[in-house]
């Protein structure tokens, strides 16, 4: 076959559907440049929104916003830089870069990234459309309650923010799975986690962290929309609940979150500054092990933005020691990028340019960021101007910087042409000289006293200069940021063409073509460095030769490697699904869930919620070997490629299930500490009492739960162990058992005298009863389906991949049963006793 | 690139020759040892941060601009561990331990320790006003405190609805007023005289106009005050 | 059986050991104070700091064992090895000086104010 020939092919099998069919693309390449654009244009709302904050604080006394318009303003504001573009822009970039630079085709679950795509679009849609229609939340972008609850926010502002955002950060777990699994599984063959790209470890330790830092905000959006829309108490302490509660919760996301967008700029840094310092990064693993640290640290610095609520000193030392402790590793990557400059031969191009300003301005935001970790002046700004630019310092300086030097960096791949100085270092100077022009002397002005959120001043404060000259520098930095996206247009069409590999980078995504093709490479090398194209610039051509690995595809299947998640070997070929439209269907109907639950029509929600599980269960029929995926051929054992993973007990499915349930697990666990924190440390908390939970009901519904789980996992030894004729019938057993559970459980949960509107502990009870049946119905639907999926030849005692896929939920959900049942049930009673 | 350098050099010598810091609310105009405390740690911070922020910046563009020569593997990695152990590793601890050895004492002498002889004071906050409470005297007022100067005060803060920050930035640090929870702060004005208060937390439509004052008297004229108020307010 | 070997694992299983120490210091002075919150005016030295104390000693020091363990272990290792195992050392490594760091506290500020 000639090569034109097989990329002729490859091309069929890899590209998008024409026209609308575009819209069931789920190719990586596609899908993170509409995350990207999309984000860019949520960017823009976001300016103009900050430009009315400026104006309105121009001068004192000013009556262009009022008091409610300018809360709905900053609040949407910080809403959509956080969670609307910061967040699904790195996403999005990540997704773009991640499979080329370690080799692959795509992502492992390419209908996730769309499902997760279609999720961010139209949540973020409802939330905008809330600011169009002067119903915009209002409370802040960290809703502290009781403000944003129904009493002081009665209209429907925060179940904007709550179910709207709820939604998108749908997109962003989705991510968090499949970027894991794709960085620990799919690299090239021989790429061990040694010879990784730098980028790639930031992007699996910010992935991981969205794993598990995302869920407790999840957790507390869902308890205030319940309280808001049910009444049941969590935040109210004449229940015995606690408004810090939510402050908890939310900081133990919002904390994390910060290094979540820091992380993936500071691998644009560590992968572009060795690049035009022409070697090799000077400290390779000192960078992965401050990457790895940050990843920690970071989840033990979140009461440092609660240091004024009244918390025991003690407590607030070890936040604030942490606090600072986290500059070590930061540092550290400082330095380390240092001495890569120090010891290389710096080109000084365009991208270069922004790095330096992110430097500047990130050391910056580091240094007050170390100073308002100490307690005592924490106490003074807190709540001022200098934090606000702080962490615009922190945020502009260590996201945007970096992050317009990675556009600029990667341009050519998308166009084929290089960028220019020429309009480039203007467009530069405005927005480093805008940005320290807005926010270098806004520490002044809190210093002097001004409060956030302040609608307007009185002149006599002394805040009018600063105000003003902040305001001033403000329009500098929209513009100069209106030019860099002139300049970008610009550059598609006058830009001069660049040569392969235009940087003289080191790294794979330069061998995928210029624009990448939608299969990125025709066929996969086996990787020896840690430098693949500076070590092997032969690459270039032989990649799109076919002369690698993988090359065939006759089969008519979208494959990649299947390696090992250590050393990169080859263990199978991975077949993931071509274009669907499921995800866009199923996202559709979210979106019509979260619009009736915002109309607060219950009785329409739980109608779209059962067409919604019965579509995603639908949508999941199509996997294994089903006609649409990789139905079973004759000559299977003839091809000299490894097996195909559903043929074998281990594939992207299991690995991403159980990184969904490190998910949430992270969910459970919040759970688990709000009914302790409302018990324990919480003023108005007391011992609940949960004498009215059955607990004959409660065991003799968890040993049924056992046996299930006990036999399922039989079955799933037997079947590995070399098959088991009578597992069908063993399968129906398992369900029969946990439908037993199930009808016990709710028993239980309908017998118990819970108070749901006046009892903050019962109310969480409530929650943990929905979330087991939620789980254990979700164990008995799934196998169910494969029960059925038996009769249709999916599942048989060679194929039975998809039994051990869902083993670990069937281990989650048992191990959730019994924690909650000594957590909930079981420890208040011991400690009354005690 | 000077022009990084240059604006850091700029702007510290704007914050030196500013006029504004006696602004009524100014964290940089203390007038009580707890507030003064803070902003003698601030302006350590202050110089601090700014050598860093210099010697970083500067540093970092000394090794892209300086003329440059090849490294060997040794002399690479002379250069990566002399950066990491000074630069991420040393500075950091350093400018940590620095920090707490000053930061952590004065914390400590700003708590409402029990047992020291002090006047109470309870403040409620609530949408959008601050509600003042004598309890000893039974003294109730709003959006005013009273004081004697050189005297610490605790103050007993709860709210009524949602969460306010009660802050007089002249004094001393904030604390929230979270309904169902009551905390406490320690003032004190070291003179007699006028000092405003504003709250800090977001807390709806009138945030921006939740001020109140506080007034600090001399020992003499508070009790005088005192007694005024009690015949004021009990045989109205 | 040494607790450390080539598995990879030990590039995080350090800092984990250092995050369930945290929650275990957080929640167990808030708890403590719950149960039987000593007098701020008794200073530091009591029943909360002192336990808290000596399990952030025992967690430090395990930390700090298994970072040279590691170390030790990486001169002889090759290859993967070499890699992780010396990863290995620096997160438990930092993960005891973090212990170190953020106990601290517990020798000077009484638990309950």
């Amino acid at each position: 076959m000639s090569n034109q020939q097989l990329h002729h092919r490859m091309a069929k099998v890899w590209d998008n559907l024409p026209g609308w069919g575009n819209l069931a693309a789920v190719n990586h390449t596609s899908i993170s440049k509409r995350f990207m654009l999309t984000g860019i244009a949520f960017f823009f709302v976001g300016i103009t929104l900050a430009m009315l904050i400026r104006t309105q604080l121009a001068k004192p006394g000013q009556s262009l916003l009022d008091a409610d318009v300018y809360a709905q303003v900053f609040t949407m504001h910080g809403t959509i830089m956080m969670f609307l573009f910061a967040i699904p822009v790195l996403e999005g970039a990540a997704m773009y870069l991640v499979p080329k630079m370690i080799g692959t085709r795509d992502l492992v679950f390419p209908r996730l990234s769309a499902f997760g795509y279609y999720c961010y679009l139209f949540g973020g849609l409802i939330v905008l459309s809330s600011l169009v229609l002067g119903i915009a939340p209002s409370s802040g972008w960290f809703m502290y309650t009781p403000l944003s609850g129904a009493e002081y926010s009665p209209g429907p502002g925060s179940d904007f923010w709550l179910l709207g955002i709820t939604f998108v950060e749908i997109s962003a777990v989705s991510a968090g799975i499949e970027l894991t699994v794709s960085i620990l599984r799919t690299r090239a063959p021989g790429m061990s986690l040694a010879k990784m790209p730098i980028f790639c470890w930031y992007i699996l330790a910010m992935a991981l962290m969205i794993v598990f830092g995302f869920p407790p905000l999840i957790l507390a959006s869902i308890l205030l929309e319940l309280e808001r829309a049910a009444q049941m108490p969590f935040f109210d302490p004449a229940a015995g609940g606690d408004p810090l509660l939510w402050q908890h919760l939310f900081w133990l996301f919002g904390h994390p979150e910060v290094y979540i967008i820091f992380l993936p700029a500071a691998g644009i840094v560590s992968t572009i500054l060795p690049v035009f310092a022409g070697r090799p990064l000077a400290g390779y693993r000192w960078l992965v092990l401050s990457v790895i640290t940050t990843g920690f640290i970071s989840f033990g610095l979140w009461v440092h933005h609660m240091f004024t609520v009244g918390i025991p000193q003690l407590a607030q030392a070890f936040f604030s020691v942490a606090s600072m402790l986290v500059a070590v590793p930061t540092a550290i990557q400082v330095f380390v990028w240092m001495a890569t400059l120090w010891t290389g031969r710096v080109r000084f191009e365009l991208p270069m340019l922004w790095i330096c300003g992110f430097l500047f301005i990130f050391v910056c935001g580091g240094l007050t960021g170390v100073m308002l970790a100490l307690v005592p002046f924490d106490w003074q700004v807190h709540d001022t101007h200098f934090v606000i630019a702080h962490f615009h310092y922190v945020l502009i300086g260590g996201m945007l910087f970096p992050l317009i030097g990675a556009l600029y960096y990667w341009l050519p791949l998308l166009s084929g042409r290089k960028p220019s100085m020429q309009l480039g270092k203007w467009a530069f100077a405005l927005v480093f000289i805008g940005f320290n022009g807005t926010f270098l002397l806004m520490h002044l002005t809190g210093l002097l006293g001004m409060p956030r959120r302040v609608f307007t001043y009185q002149s006599e404060q002394g805040w009018d200069w600063l105000n003003l000259s902040s305001s001033v520098g403000g329009f500098v930095l929209a513009t100069g940021l209106v030019m860099v996206a002139l300049d970008v247009i610009l550059h598609f069409k006058f830009g001069p063409k660049a040569k392969p590999n235009p940087w003289r980078a080191d790294t794979l995504e330069w061998a995928a073509g210029m624009p990448p093709l939608s299969y990125n490479f025709a066929s996969i090398p086996t990787i020896k460095t840690r430098h693949p194209l500076w070590d092997s610039p032969g690459l270039i051509q032989s990649i799109p030769a076919g002369a690698h690995g993988l090359a065939r595809i006759e089969h008519g299947r979208r494959e990649l490697y299947g390696t090992e998640a250590i050393s990169g070997k080859l263990k199978t070929v991975f077949h993931i699904p071509t274009h669907s439209w499921w995800p866009l269907i199923c996202a559709a109907v979210l979106a019509g869930l979260c619009i009736s639950l915002l109309t607060r029509q219950y009785l329409l929600a739980v109608g779209v919620t059962a067409t919604a599980a019965a579509l995603l269960f639908r949508w999941s029929w199509e996997n294994g070997t089903h006609k649409t995926m990789a139905p079973l051929t004759d000559n299977e054992s003839d091809s000299d490629e490894p097996p195909l993973h559903s043929r074998t007990a281990d594939g992207p499915g299991l690995w991403g299930i159980m990184v969904m349930l490190m998910a949430d697990g992270a969910l459970y666990l919040s759970l688990v500490f709000g009914w302790l924190y409302l018990w324990t440390v919480s003023p108005n908390g007391e011992l609940p009492d949960t004498s009215s939970v059955s607990r004959p009901l409660m065991l003799t519904s968890g040993i049924f739960l056992t046996l299930g789980t006990l036999l399922y996992r039989n079955i799933e030894q037997k079947l590995r162990g070399g098959g088991d004729s009578g597992f069908s019938k063993k399968l129906y057993t398992v369900c029969a058992l946990t439908v037993c559970h199930l009808g016990l459980l709710i028993w239980a949960m309908v017998a118990s005298d819970l108070k749901l509107t006046s009892r903050a502990a019962d109310a969480v009870m409530l929650v943990m009863f929905a979330f087991l049946i939620f789980h254990s119905g979700m164990s008995v639907v799934a196998s169910l389906l494969q029960t059925w999926r038996i009769k249709q030849g999916h599942i048989s005692q060679t194929l039975f991949y998809e039994v051990s896929v869902l083993y670990p939920l069937w281990l989650y959900t048992l191990g959730i049963f019994w924690v909650s049942v000594c957590s909930f049930v079981l420890l208040p009673a011991w400690w009354e006793a005690a | 690139m000077n022009r990084l350098t240059e604006c850091g050099v700029l702007s510290s010598a704007l914050l030196l020759v500013s006029p504004g810091y006696g602004a009524p609310l100014s964290i940089l105009d203390p007038a009580g040892p707890a507030a003064k405390d803070i902003v003698a740690v601030w302006w350590a911070m202050f110089w601090g941060g700014t050598l860093v922020l210099l010697v970083v910046t500067g540093l970092w563009l000394y090794a892209i601009f300086r003329r440059q020569r090849d490294y060997d593997e040794q002399g690479t990695k002379r250069v990566l561990r002399t950066m990491v152990y000074t630069g991420g590793i040393g500075l950091p601890t350093v400018s940590i331990v620095l920090l707490l050895v000053f930061g952590i004492p004065s914390g400590h002498s700003m708590l409402p320790w029990p047992g020291d002889d002090t006047l109470r004071i309870n403040v409620h906050a609530r949408q959008w006003a601050w509600e003042v409470h004598y309890p000893d005297e039974d003294l109730h007022f709003t959006d005013e405190i009273h004081l004697p100067a050189g005297t610490p005060v605790d103050i007993y803060v709860t709210s009524e609805d949602v969460i306010h920050g009660f802050w007089v930035p002249r004094l001393g640090g904030k604390i929230d007023a979270i309904p169902g929870k009551t905390n406490v702060i320690r003032l004190q004005a070291d003179k007699p005289g006028e000092y405003g208060g504003q709250c800090a937390e977001y807390c709806g439509q009138s945030h921006a106009f939740m001020h109140f004052k506080v007034v600090a008297h001399s020992e003499t004229g508070f009790k005088s005050w005192l007694t005024t108020q009690r015949e004021g307010q009990h045989h109205e | 059986m040494k607790p450390v070997n080539y598995s990879a694992w030990h590039l995080v299983t350090g800092l984990i050991v250092w995050a369930v120490w945290f929650i275990v210091v957080y929640a167990g002075a808030a708890l403590g104070c719950q149960w039987a919150p000593p007098s701020p005016a008794a200073g530091a030295l009591n029943w909360i700091n002192l336990t808290l104390l000596g399990v952030s000693a025992v967690t430090a020091g395990y930390l700090g064992y298994c970072a040279w363990l590691s170390w030790q272990m990486k001169r002889s290792a090759t290859g993967h090895g070499r890699f992780t195992l010396s990863l290995a050392a620096g997160g438990y490594l930092a993960a005891s000086v973090a212990t170190v760091a953020i106990a601290l506290p517990l020798l000077g500020i009484p638990p309950c104010m």
